[in-house]
């Protein structure tokens, strides 16, 4: 194998190997690794990812490293393999993000956050976004088990307000 | 809990986690939502009420709301909440519905307010029924930002600054706005230092006459006019309105509907593709002492891969020079009037390395079969491909234009034809019999495809 492995150790004592180009989608590992605080025999401890959290955050970088080195050679590229491509890339993202339930969405965007990996935020986000879309505050109430806390008369005063959102 | 799918498959969740998220995660989540789902929010609990005041994203379109007023007033709100360090806002599109004055010159203020916050990535704004007299005025501030990346205008009124720095600036499109002259369209042109995309569709009332493009970065320029129904074109000042374009790393140039006089390109070195959409124009006697306006124009663009064209620009280009070739062009794509076919192989000839041709057919007349008089070159060296983009319905100058170059193209890979509806209905063998010409390539293969 051409590439560096590194350690990564969860917070409930986990060992997972990694590819180093994989491992960089995080900036924050990608910076520990610029300023050479990666000690090639000993794991890189991560107090805030559980281990089973973190092996879908692996599962994602390398899904994601073969298609950001792709990038670089895609001037080339025909608009057509440049959609195929990115279809691919979607459509394992959506079967990715539909096989979890919304804890561990929640789990995953706090790591993903934590380990700075903007792509995976902003993909964890946009999935939570389209729970809320299209749904009345009561469903995303229930979906979310948000529990109401403003009585009746404060709630009709903050639809009165923005009415024309609520129509 | 007993677990219940949500209508996507997801379960509900048994915990509130979402409300524990930081403000900066809900705003990121609000940022996939229409700005109207997100203001919604407000009302899910009282962790909910104002977070949605930090979305990063606003799109509004003012006749959402009962009443343009209320639209004002939700505006200023959102804006007041923003102020300092709190603005989150980078990126903002107003569709503005309104007739009359807008008094308080509202949507100057709030773009002002915005450029200013030094956040702003994305501004696109248009006004949609406004009168000439009663347009929106862009404020200097907007002129002046430096993070702006990505700048729509449409039918406002860009007036006079003293000074333009758009160090980010990307994209620009301006469509239909008025200017405060010449000279200030050509100085913020000229002055976004990284600008790769612009477009311009001009109104023939712009206070603008001769569109200067000098710039050093871009590399996609689109210029044109739109012609409402309404429009008086005898107030248009044809013969003195033109454009001129200086730019040394265009790569992709498009003309739409651009029907000025003066048309003078200089430095177009990068030129990769370059597309003439509608009625296109420019001066082929002495013009402003510059006799040789048309032919230098088509020698400038002669080096290109990339061409779209339709009739009147193929006509255009034969009589100008009797001599001249495209001798890159390997791409082609021509739109032509049934009668207008005829020119094909005579225009063919200027391109002698042409590789794939897609002609779009308008059959509003009635033709008879064109008869070509000659098999240019490219026939006989170079087309591998041919596309009939328009429904193919078996009418003789269809059937004519495909046998001549299946017949005569020697290295010719692929023909496709879309088939019309009566076609589709045809059986394989009647189709199969229709295609059946002498194959002057023997790799030719003939695809037919049903579009729905």
């Amino acid at each position: 194998m051409s590439s560096n492995m590194i350690m990564l150790k969860s917070s409930d004592g986990a060992s997972f190997e990694i590819e180093e180009a994989a491992a960089r989608k995080s900036k924050i590992i990608a910076n520990m690794i610029e300023v050479e605080c990666v000690d090639e025999d000993k794991a890189i401890p991560l107090q805030n990812v559980t281990g089973n959290i973190l092996a879908l955050v692996i599962e994602y970088c390398n899904k994601h490293i073969v298609d950001d080195d792709d990038d670089v050679a895609t001037e080339e590229a025909s608009e057509e393999e440049e959609e195929a491509k990115k279809k691919k890339v979607d459509d394992w993202e959506a079967e990715f993000m539909n096989s979890m339930s919304l804890e561990t969405m929640f789990e995953l965007l706090l790591a993903a956050n934590y380990l700075n990996i903007k792509s995976l935020i902003d993909l964890v986000c946009q999935t939570i976004a389209n729970n809320i879309k299209d749904k009345t505050p009561e469903e995303v109430r229930k979906i979310f088990s948000i529990e109401n806390d403003f009585t009746p008369e404060e709630e009709e005063e903050i639809r009165k307000e923005n009415a024309w959102a609520f129509g | 809990m007993e677990e219940r799918k949500a209508s996507e498959g997801f379960s509900n969740a048994r915990e509130d986690l979402i409300s524990k998220l930081h403000d900066s995660l809900i705003s990121q989540i609000l940022f996939y939502l229409p700005t109207k789902e997100a203001v919604r929010t407000s009302v899910l609990s009282k962790r909910w009420n104002i977070v949605w005041l930090l979305i990063p994203r606003l799109d509004l379109e003012s006749y959402e709301f009962p009443t343009y007023n209320e639209f004002v007033v939700f505006m200023d709100k959102f804006l007041d909440f923003s102020k300092g360090e709190n603005s989150c806002l980078h990126k903002l599109r107003l569709s503005i519905w309104e007739e009359k004055n807008d008094q308080y010159s509202s949507v100057t203020r709030w773009i002002d307010f915005v450029a200013a916050t030094h956040k702003l990535k994305h501004l696109d704004v248009e006004s949609l029924i406004v009168k000439r007299e009663c347009l929106q005025v862009m404020p200097v501030s907007l002129y002046i930002s430096q993070t702006l990346l990505y700048l729509r205008l449409h039918r406002v009124l860009l007036g006079s600054f003293e000074s333009v720095s758009l160090p980010c600036l990307k994209t620009m499109h301006l469509e239909t706005n008025i200017y405060a002259n010449e000279t200030s369209l050509e100085l913020l042109i000229s002055s976004c230092h990284v600008l790769e995309d612009l477009s311009i569709v001009r109104k023939v009332d712009d206070n603008v006459k001769v569109l200067r493009v000098h710039s050093q970065s871009i590399n996609s320029l689109s210029v044109g006019y739109v012609f409402p129904e309404s429009q008086d074109l005898s107030r248009f000042d044809r013969v003195n309105s033109g454009v001129l374009i200086d730019a040394p790393k265009l790569k992709y140039l498009k003309f739409i509907k651009e029907i000025s006089a003066s048309k003078i390109i200089s430095n177009l070195c990068s030129l990769v593709k370059v597309g003439f959409v509608g009625p296109f124009h420019i001066q082929r006697k002495y013009f402003n002492g510059n006799k040789q306006m048309a032919s230098n124009f088509f020698t400038g663009i002669a080096r290109v891969r990339d061409m779209s064209i339709s009739y009147s620009v193929m006509k255009l280009i034969l009589k100008v020079e009797s001599s001249f070739h495209f001798g890159n062009l390997t791409c082609l794509e021509a739109k032509l009037y049934g009668y207008d076919v005829k020119i094909l192989s005579t225009f063919l000839e200027r391109c002698p390395n042409l590789k794939s041709i897609v002609l779009d057919f308008d059959y509003s007349s009635f033709v008879t079969a064109p008869s070509f008089s000659s098999v240019p070159q490219c026939l006989l060296s170079s087309i591998e491909f041919v596309e009939i983009k328009s429904r193919f319905n078996g009418r003789p100058v269809e059937i004519e234009v495909a046998k001549y170059f299946v017949k005569n193209s020697i290295v010719l890979k692929k023909l496709v034809v879309h088939l019309s509806h009566s076609m589709q209905n045809k059986s394989f063998v009647d189709l199969t019999n229709l295609f059946t010409w002498p194959r002057a390539s023997s790799m030719c293969e003939i695809v037919h495809v049903n579009d729905c």
